[in-house]
């Protein structure tokens, strides 16, 4: 066994004492046996603690809401390379063709999602490497960054948000060192989705509400790479590949809004 | 400042994992006890004129010589009465010889009682055991009803090992719910723990950020030793290597010959000259005090690049020296130990803070907390003294 220095930790969604310099309404919460604690609000008193109890709203009441997350549901490998030993490369959806799967298959549950409704001003967000896993070691921390993170799409009255991890997504997200340099870019967006959907569940929110972490489904371009013998239609074979690939989209939102109603959310 | 004095290197008890074994070193004489509580009155109103000086009765097991802790509280209060200086007083005991005219008697009621257990039975009667090699968990469920009833504030001592670290997390919540509130954990650096030991550990942690969070949520008052010092440590950036082992500064053990160290843990049966400090009749060392102190402060170079080295304990060099036998060589059990708990805190702390925790904000937020916390204590007491 060797001492192993912690390359990198991200910092924990709680702040350092120093906040209450910005935010001493902090303070002014209570305990509920206090409250009622004549001595103990004599004390209080006696040291400025219970002068804040007239401050205008603000931190201590501004996040208080709770963000509740559903689990990945797991449809599809979200995994994939391109490069040079990568023979059956993964084909993308968009963020726009996975926003119309998603979309139509909300409203069967009379979920209607629009965009652009929430965003939530830290989340910690994994960042990503086109070498290797997001996921970390056994026992080791996942590499994050705290970003803003705008959903792609809230149902404004029922509170339900979804965040769909993309291609784009990993690129716009990639670690600021990259990894080392490899002739193969792999992408792992349901490690990337299972590691935001923990930052997630630690996110402050204004208001309550219930958010999935959905992600591209990565199908490969050949069901069967012994199609290449016979010759390949590249451009039908992607097609194909997307139609298998929103199916396995569909699924992930049937996944959820099982989980929705399992909730009583809906 | 504080001051150990090691009473007697024996013990009545065979803990198998105990530091101070084999028990030599024999016990302390009247001479040598009241030259050291002499010689830390003196430095501390030199060093810390006006505040209260800490007298802690160590061993060995420090209730088999009971005679001693009545002479160095007789020999404090007079000097208390003629110069004025503050004592306050603790033990650390096993238990077993913990009665109940030691907790009422006016003369140690003052004394500050914290006791050694491991929990479980499974887990306690593995490792402290007597001279017989029997386990120790009967003859103390009577105790712990009589020191909690005598001072409900008692912290409980635990540690575990890797042969009993699946009982870790069930041992915390069973001396919780026996009603130790102040619950001070630490595995036992000392011992081989493997992969399997420590990803039990891991576990055994994750169970307890489960409990914390919903005690916390339940607003239980409580302090569990590993989770609030980590918690701190990222509340008050800094406080953990302001808190560390000063190693000599602000504590000196006392051998029971005499022989001055910076630590229990380097007492042992008082014939290790390497990290003597000098002896109570010749006084302190000064330069050897001070030199171990630096050297204990320098950045070991295996943490240097580390993101999580000033959240760490390995500034302890006492922990370093159980362990590895020297005081600048990190322990890579602490070391594994801390890449363990620190994140394990963080997600139950941010949780606490999400959910706007009162007790959580002012426990580790409010600097008047203490102040507080005992004024509710106090009005409690009060409470049911009617």
């Amino acid at each position: 066994m060797r001492v192993q220095p912690v390359r990198r930790y991200t910092d924990p969604r709680y702040p350092a004492a120093s906040a209450l310099d910005t935010h001493p309404e902090l303070l002014r919460l209570l305990p509920r046996r206090w409250r009622s604690n004549s001595l103990v609000l004599a004390g209080l008193a006696a040291t400025g603690g219970l002068l804040l109890a007239g401050c205008r709203p603000s931190w201590a009441d501004t996040f208080e809401g709770e963000l509740k997350v559903a689990p990945i549901f797991t449809h599809g490998d979200g995994r994939g390379a391109f490069g040079c030993v990568a023979v059956n490369p993964p084909v993308f959806l968009s963020e726009e063709e996975a926003r119309g799967v998603i979309i139509e298959e909300a409203k069967t549950a009379g979920i209607v999602f629009e965009t652009d409704v929430l965003t939530l001003p830290e989340v910690r967000v994994p960042e990503t490497t086109e070498n290797g896993s997001v996921l970390p070691d056994e026992g080791e921390e996942p590499r994050t960054k705290v970003r803003e993170l705008k959903l792609d799409g809230t149902d404004r009255e029922r509170r339900i948000s979804f965040e769909y991890v993309s291609q784009d997504d990993y690129e716009a997200w990639k670690a600021d060192d990259g990894g080392p340099m490899s002739t193969v870019s792999s992408f792992d967006l349901i490690g990337t989705a299972k590691v935001l959907r923990d930052g997630l569940a630690v996110a402050h929110a204004a208001e309550d509400g219930t958010v999935a972490v959905l992600y591209d489904p990565m199908e490969r371009y050949l069901e069967d790479t012994d199609q290449v013998a016979g010759g390949v239609d590249w451009q039908q074979a992607e097609k194909d590949a997307k139609e298998r690939a929103k199916a396995q989209l569909r699924k992930q939102v049937k996944g959820f809004i099982e989980w929705l109603k399992a909730e009583g959310v809906i | 400042m504080h001051l150990t004095l090691h009473l007697t290197a024996r013990c009545n008890l065979r803990c198998r994992y105990c530091y101070a074994a084999p028990h030599a070193g024999g016990d302390m004489t009247p001479e040598v006890l009241r030259a050291a509580i002499d010689m830390a009155v003196a430095m501390n109103q030199r060093e810390r004129p006006g505040l209260s000086l800490g007298i802690v009765f160590f061993g060995g097991e420090p209730l088999l010589r009971r005679d001693l802790i009545h002479q160095a509280l007789a020999w404090c209060r007079e000097i208390e009465t003629s110069t004025g200086q503050l004592f306050h007083y603790k033990i650390t005991t096993n238990g077993t010889l913990l009665d109940e005219e030691f907790l009422t008697s006016p003369e140690t009621r003052d004394v500050f009682v914290a006791m050694s257990h491991d929990g479980l039975r499974e887990s306690h009667d593995a490792h402290r055991v007597d001279a017989a090699g029997q386990g120790t968990f009967d003859r103390l469920e009577p105790v712990i009803d009589r020191l909690l009833a005598r001072r409900p504030y008692a912290p409980v001592l635990l540690v575990t090992n890797p042969d009993t670290v699946q009982y870790f997390a069930n041992s915390v919540r069973y001396l919780h719910r026996r009603g130790f509130t102040y619950l001070i954990t630490t595995p036992n650096y000392g011992a081989e723990w493997d992969e399997r030991s420590l990803a039990e550990l891991r576990r055994q942690y994750q169970s307890l950020g489960g409990w914390y969070y919903e005690a916390m949520m339940r607003e239980e008052k409580f302090y569990f030793s590993p989770f609030e010092v980590k918690i701190g440590s990222h509340v008050r950036p800094g406080s953990c290597k302001a808190e560390r082992c000063e190693l000599g500064r602000t504590q000196i053990s006392v051998a029971p010959n005499g022989k001055l160290y910076p630590c229990v843990q380097f007492v042992g049966d008082g014939t290790d000259d390497e990290y003597a400090i000098g002896d109570v009749f010749s006084g302190i060392d000064a330069e050897a005090r001070w030199r171990l102190y630096a050297a204990n402060g320098e950045e070991k170079e295996s943490c240097a690049e580390c993101a999580i080295r000033d959240r760490c304990n390995h500034y302890c060099g006492c922990l370093n020296r159980q362990a590895t036998g020297r005081i600048d060589r990190v322990s890579p059990v602490l070391c594994a130990h801390e890449r363990i708990v620190i994140p394990i805190a963080d997600r139950v702390a941010e949780r606490l803070f999400k959910k706007r925790n009162a007790l959580f904000i002012h426990k580790h937020y409010n600097e008047l907390y203490p102040i507080v916390s005992l004024l509710e204590d106090t009005s409690r007491a009060r409470a049911d003294m009617r």
